[in-house]
């Protein structure tokens, strides 16, 4: 029998919060470099995508510490293993190209 | 057309089709890329910003998913671990099958998938009574949970996992395949196969295909060819366009989100067809 996750939501409306301000950075970030213009727009531009890259993947390590924390091992192992196929997946992508 | 011009189509574009992608959970990459093409983009450009766009359009919609509840993230990460699994494999086996014949054969799944949502009458899961907003959530250790909508609490229980995993490991296989996203089966599989709610399926795979879509964009960044001015006016468009959408589908009932969905699908098979 399973349990509900009784404490996900107040924890999730925190990470909303995070995101909003991630999100608001990004939207500025990238009105800056459109308006900029030239070599510093882009260096501003390329910080965009950076985080781009990077962010959607933060919510996944924050889920499995989450998830570790409240003893849903099932679950941990699935996120632990989801993030090694994607390192092991772009490694393979990137040394095949 | 001037640059302002074209700047401002792009805009325009990524907003519409982040819009369109956020209703239905399917990411607007598989709308706007074959519409920059059509637009005078070259494709080796326009791939790119459609990923860029299905990123910024998770984003956006992500704080709406994640204070309603709707997000099943425990659901997503098990099967975008499915999926990427799938997709490694096929990405290493590209070139077995010809592009052509695996477009029509994801065309016909997408048909398949649209009929099958748009058939569907009623409501599968409906709201109990009993159950608080503190009872909105994910079960421990499953896929099972319970969403809000309207005041009210709607608890479901997901059906045929192992089924709908597997089914995830093919649709990243032949998505690696073919080189293109696979948000347009996501929600689909989840929502039909295994019974999850359609907002919560739409909600789950708005958070997966970021996922998939931010390793690609890692990969293609290495390569170095990305205009990332034109990206950064992508990243203004989806973000807005999300943003508009995500709020539409948080109101709207689920059988209207699923007929969105429908017409979605069939749009997005067209789509597919055409670039192929």
């Amino acid at each position: 029998m399973t349990r509900t996750d009784h404490a996900q939501l107040a924890a999730q409306r925190i990470l909303a919060r995070i995101n909003e301000v991630i999100v608001i950075g990004i939207t500025l970030a990238a009105l800056v470099g459109v308006m900029v213009g030239g070599e510093s727009g882009k260096v501003v531009d390329a910080v965009v995508i950076v985080v781009l890259c990077i962010v959607p993947w933060l919510r996944v390590v924050w889920l499995v510490a989450r998830w570790r924390r409240i003893g849903d091992m099932r679950f941990v192992v699935v996120g632990v293993t989801l993030l090694t196929l994607t390192v092991v997946g772009v490694a393979l992508t990137t040394l095949a190209t | 057309m001037g640059d302002l011009g074209r700047d401002l189509v792009l805009v325009a574009l990524a907003a519409l089709t982040s819009g369109v992608g956020a209703l239905g959970g399917i990411g607007g990459a598989v709308l706007l890329v074959p519409l920059l093409v059509v637009t005078g983009t070259p494709v080796a450009e326009a791939s790119p910003l459609g990923l860029v766009s299905v990123i910024a359009a998770s984003l956006a919609a992500a704080s709406g998913h994640l204070r309603d509840g709707t997000v099943n993230h425990r659901a997503g990460v098990l099967s975008e671990t499915a999926a990427t699994s799938g997709a490694i494999a096929g990405a290493l086996l590209v070139g077995i099958f010809s592009e052509r014949v695996l477009t029509w054969c994801i065309a016909i799944v997408i048909v398949a998938a649209a009929l099958m949502s748009g058939r569907r009458k009623g409501v599968r899961w409906h709201p109990d009574a009993s159950l608080r907003e503190s009872d909105v959530g994910e079960r421990i250790g499953s896929i099972d949970g319970a969403y809000g909508f309207n005041g009210n609490v709607i608890p479901y229980r997901a059906k045929h996992v192992p089924f709908g995993v597997a089914l995830m490991g093919v649709a990243g296989f032949v998505t690696g395949l073919a080189g293109v996203g696979g948000g347009f089966i996501k929600t689909p599989i989840t929502s039909e196969v295994m019974h999850l709610p359609v907002k919560v399926a739409a909600a789950t795979s708005t958070f997966t295909i970021g996922l998939t879509a931010s390793v690609a964009l890692a990969v293609t960044a290495f390569r170095g060819s990305i205009d990332v001015n034109a990206a950064a006016l992508v990243v203004l468009g989806a973000i807005t366009g999300a943003s508009i959408g995500s709020r539409i589908q948080n109101k709207v009932s689920p059988p209207v989100v699923r007929r969105a969905l429908s017409f979605i699908l069939v749009a997005v098979a067209v789509a597919l067809v055409t670039r192929s």
